[in-house]
């Protein structure tokens, strides 16, 4: 039971990480219909962006440490949403009418440009986020044990997923969002700039990736420049596993996942976690490829 | 005979019963037309014919054999060949290699005869492209073989649409509204060529709007309303029968249909 | 002899965009291009030989892609794993039972088609998208597997070696400019067969499905069949170019089977031009001699890659040496 309630808990923990990176995915697909292979990479140069920030700035000085953090995850979401922007209009927005193998391809030239790009900027090496980030304050509650990091990583992603979803549900910019994921000549008519919430959504999607590399740098405290292809899968998962194009969805997704993979690995085996995380992503394409709530009558996006 | 009996056909998609208990007889060698409003259930009965869509109840038996579990190109070798509302075409390919595609299912050649080219695959490919040609001359596009199918006036689409459905050698065709877009001369010789069709010995069951295209060369009418065949028979005995009236024509924005 | 002239002259009419060239001018430069080919080993150092060699391989598994990519539109982005099937099956079977490589070339061949079977027949269905997220996921499960060396299979992360050698008359090929026309002699085949395929009746109802699935079906083409058939041909073929792999490579380990791997196979068959032949060969030598060729900037080779992967797509989607009929597609309107 302990075991169970530990891997619970880190599930939860990893599961919101990825729920945060999902739903860049699902919002892109659910505007686009396109899969945005670049958005792991996204997300894992929002973890090295944070690894170089903390180690120049050494978070030293005036603010005190959890403002600092904040500012941090601000500015290197800020800077990655940028390159969102610059990516869509480069290599995605020529594509737009074109055939959908087209811009996958693109998209994966863009992760592939991006990838080797960190790799060359900060080495092949694994690079490690300094120990003195976040102090190491753990609680014992019940016999379950909960870190000061946890708490961190799960707050700070639960404020963006409900900060997301009110967006989404509550703001005329949200309801323009729905409706161009349902028909873009339809919103075009009603007077929504397409073009402009296209660019919104690859400036979100990419800030909330950014925001969870920095959160899965703290918590793992290593980064790697193949990291966002492994993650960005596992997101993507986590996305069609709720229903891809639907937000609640890639939130359900990721907690879900994070929570299976867990479960997994510390009852199966750790080496073979990776494996059963694709095996339940098959699965699931085959069983019920629309996903949890993927239901025609679900939101999209 | 009959050569397609459909009874008691039932399809409901969530909460919209598309077709309700639709029976109905093909008679061999005939052309029959399916009319309408829009939204009746036309497209959907067809569907169900051709296998896209797999009844809820009922069974449709061709030439005896039941077709309901069938998937749609086992329809096909069964003698069911369809045109589609939207013209679906392979626009990629040429005028040729579209007709070719349905000669696919009355030809053989496998994996190793194809590359070996064996003495009975040349045989074979020689006649599926004489039929295909054949097809081709029937609806008049023989000059454009080599064309791109992108590259057709809409009118000569349909047409090619028609000449690649005849290529599977069909006993019934199925044509899904053939004369919609049509302009005045182009419809015309529309109806000259399904009478040719019918000429050949193929039975034609036709969804059409063009009142003058179903009138004109029907043997037999159906009306379907509301997924229920509401009225049958020859074109005047339909014409005259007040429930059609009555559904067809007593809406509005629907007149002059007949 | 009448009939095969006149066939030839409407293969030529359909080979299209890619070749202009017809009748004995086609010839012509077809010998020219076999004689340049064969040629090749008297002139070259073994250091490029070997660089032909491992194109001739890649333009094998990039033509056993293209049948799958290309020619029926079905997203497989996992195709490394029936190209490892074919390679650690060789190195198995090899020491198990020291069966000749000659044997185990089309036995593993045998062996990705039945692997891609079973795999792809609960997938196939998928559209798009998800046959793509799907076939990638087969094949990182398969790389897991490799790596955590089940029953002391697979060798684990350092893989197995293969001590064996093609050999003729008793004679190893490990000589480069022998292993040469051995690869080359296979891609030839395999171009010959797949061309007269192209324009048969089973790749005709390929491009159909490649179309327009619904159409095909209508037209009475058993869509899921021509699907399966072009998959596990495919998978049959990379499995193939596995045993010539491991002849080469000697030594087998996961990390020649990685994600990227199939990125980069998959960009063969986009960049060169998806559904052609030609443009399979253009792809491949673009991916594997021009890195070659620019070695001084080794270390940049994949970002420039990926940003001419990229800017390809942007400025010309057809490819390379594209086949006639998918440049209208894939500039033409996005699908439904």
């Amino acid at each position: 039971m302990a075991l169970f309630l530990e891997q619970l808990l880190n599930g939860l923990t990893v599961g919101s990480v990825y729920a945060v990176v999902a739903l860049g995915y699902t919002m892109v697909y659910g505007v686009l219909r396109l899969i945005n292979f670049a958005h792991g990479e996204l997300f894992m140069l929002g973890a090295y962006l944070g690894f170089t920030l903390l180690v120049a700035t050494g978070l030293g000085g005036a603010l005190p440490l959890g403002l600092a953090l904040l500012l941090l995850l601000l500015v290197v979401m800020g800077a990655v949403a940028l390159l969102g922007l610059v990516i869509e209009r480069v290599a995605y927005r020529p594509l737009r009418r074109a055939n959908r193998l087209t811009a996958v391809v693109s998209a994966l030239g863009v992760s592939i440009f991006l990838q080797n790009g960190a790799m060359l900027l900060w080495g092949p090496r694994y690079r490690a986020y300094p120990a003195w980030a976040l102090p190491e304050v753990r609680w014992t509650v019940a016999g379950l044990h909960l870190s000061l990091m946890q708490v961190v990583i799960l707050a700070v992603a639960l404020v963006l997923m409900v900060g997301l979803y009110l967006l989404i549900q509550k703001t005329m910019l949200g309801t323009a969002i729905r409706a161009t994921a349902i028909d873009h000549d339809t919103a075009r008519l009603m007077g929504i700039n397409v073009d402009r919430i296209i660019q919104f959504i690859f400036f979100i999607g990419p800030a909330l990736g950014a925001a969870a590399g920095v959160l899965l740098g703290l918590y793992y405290r290593q980064v790697h420049f193949t990291m966002g292809w492994i993650y960005g899968l596992k997101a993507f998962t986590a996305a069609i596993l709720g229903g891809i194009g639907n937000i609640p969805g890639a939130m359900i997704g990721g907690l879900l996942l994070g929570i299976l993979e867990m479960l997994g690995a510390g009852y199966l085996s750790a080496a073979w976690k990776d494996a059963f995380v694709f095996m339940i992503l098959i699965l699931l394409l085959i069983l019920r490829p629309t996903g949890l709530l993927g239901e025609r009558v679900a939101e999209k996006v | 005979m009959n050569l397609l009996e459909l009874r008691g056909v039932r399809k409901r998609f969530g909460g919209l019963q598309a077709v309700r208990d639709v029976t109905l007889e093909v008679r061999r060698g005939t052309i029959t037309s399916l009319i309408g409003p829009n939204g009746a259930g036309k497209t959907t009965l067809f569907n169900l014919i051709t296998g896209i869509y797999r009844p809820d109840v009922g069974s449709i038996r061709f030439q005896g054999e039941e077709l309901v579990g069938l998937r749609p190109h086992q329809v096909v070798q069964r003698g069911i060949a369809r045109t589609f509302q939207t013209v679906r075409l392979f626009t990629n390919l040429t005028c040729l290699e579209n007709v070719l595609a349905g000669q696919h299912c009355r030809s053989q050649a496998g994996l190793w005869a194809s590359i070996l080219r064996t003495g009975r695959q040349r045989a074979e490919e020689a006649r599926v492209r004489e039929v295909a040609q054949a097809c081709l001359e029937l609806v008049g596009l023989e000059a454009a073989a080599h064309e791109l199918a992108a590259s057709l006036p809409y009118g000569d689409r349909k047409r090619l649409e028609i000449a690649r459905a005849l290529a599977t050698q069909p006993t019934l065709l199925i044509l899904d509204e053939p004369a919609g877009g049509l302009n005045e001369s182009e419809s015309h010789a529309l109806m000259e060529l399904i009478l040719q069709i019918r000429a050949s010995g193929v039975t034609v069951l036709l969804i059409e709007h063009d009142m003058r295209v179903v009138m004109g060369i029907s043997d037999e009418v159906a009306v379907l309303d509301q997924g229920r065949i509401i009225a049958r028979g020859t074109p005047s005995d339909v014409q005259n029968a007040p429930q059609v009236i009555e559904a067809y024509l007593g809406r509005p924005g629907e007149e002059a249909l007949i | 002899m009448g009939v095969s002239d006149g066939r030839l002259a409407s293969d030529a009419r359909l080979a299209g965009a890619g070749s202009q060239v017809e009748g004995p001018a086609r010839a012509l430069l077809m010998a020219a291009l076999v004689a340049a080919g064969g040629a090749l080993p008297l002139v070259l150092s073994d250091y490029w030989l070997d660089v032909a060699i491992f194109w001739g391989i890649y333009a094998l598994l990039g033509l056993s892609l293209n049948l799958i990519v290309g020619e029926v539109g079905l997203f497989n982005m996992g195709h490394t794993a029936f190209f490892a099937i074919g390679a650690y099956g060789t190195v198995l079977l090899n020491q198990a039972w020291g069966l000749s490589l000659w044997l185990l070339m089309p036995l593993s061949g045998l062996l990705a088609a039945a692997a891609g079977y079973g795999l792809s027949r609960p997938i196939i269905h998928l559209r798009g998208d998800y046959l793509l997220v799907a076939t990638i996921g087969l094949n990182e499960i398969l790389r897991v597997t490799l790596v955590n060396n089940p029953w002391g299979l697979t060798g684990g992360p350092n893989g197995l070696i293969l001590l064996d050698q093609f050999t003729v008359l008793g004679r190893r090929l490990d000589d480069p400019a022998a292993f040469y026309y051995l690869v080359w002699g296979v891609v030839g085949l395999v171009v010959w067969a797949l061309l007269r395929l192209q324009h048969s009746r089973i790749g005709r109802a390929w491009n159909c499905v490649r179309e327009d699935e619904v159409a095909a079906e209508a037209m009475g083409i058993d869509v899921r069949q021509a699907k399966l058939l072009a998959f596990v041909l495919g998978a049959g073929l990379a499995g193939a170019a596995g045993t010539l792999y491991a002849a080469k490579m000697v030594v087998v380990s996961p990390e020649s089977f990685t994600f990227m791997e199939a990125v980069i196979l998959f960009a063969i068959v986009v960049l060169g031009g998806l559904g052609s032949i030609p443009g399979v060969l253009v792809g491949s030598a673009a991916m594997m001699v021009l890195p070659e060729v620019l070695r001084d900037f080794a270390q940049y080779r994949m970002l420039f890659f990926g940003a001419a992967m990229a800017l390809m797509m942007v400025f010309r989607p057809q490819g390379l040496w594209p086949s006639r009929r998918w440049s209208r597609q894939l500039t033409g309107e996005r699908e439904p």
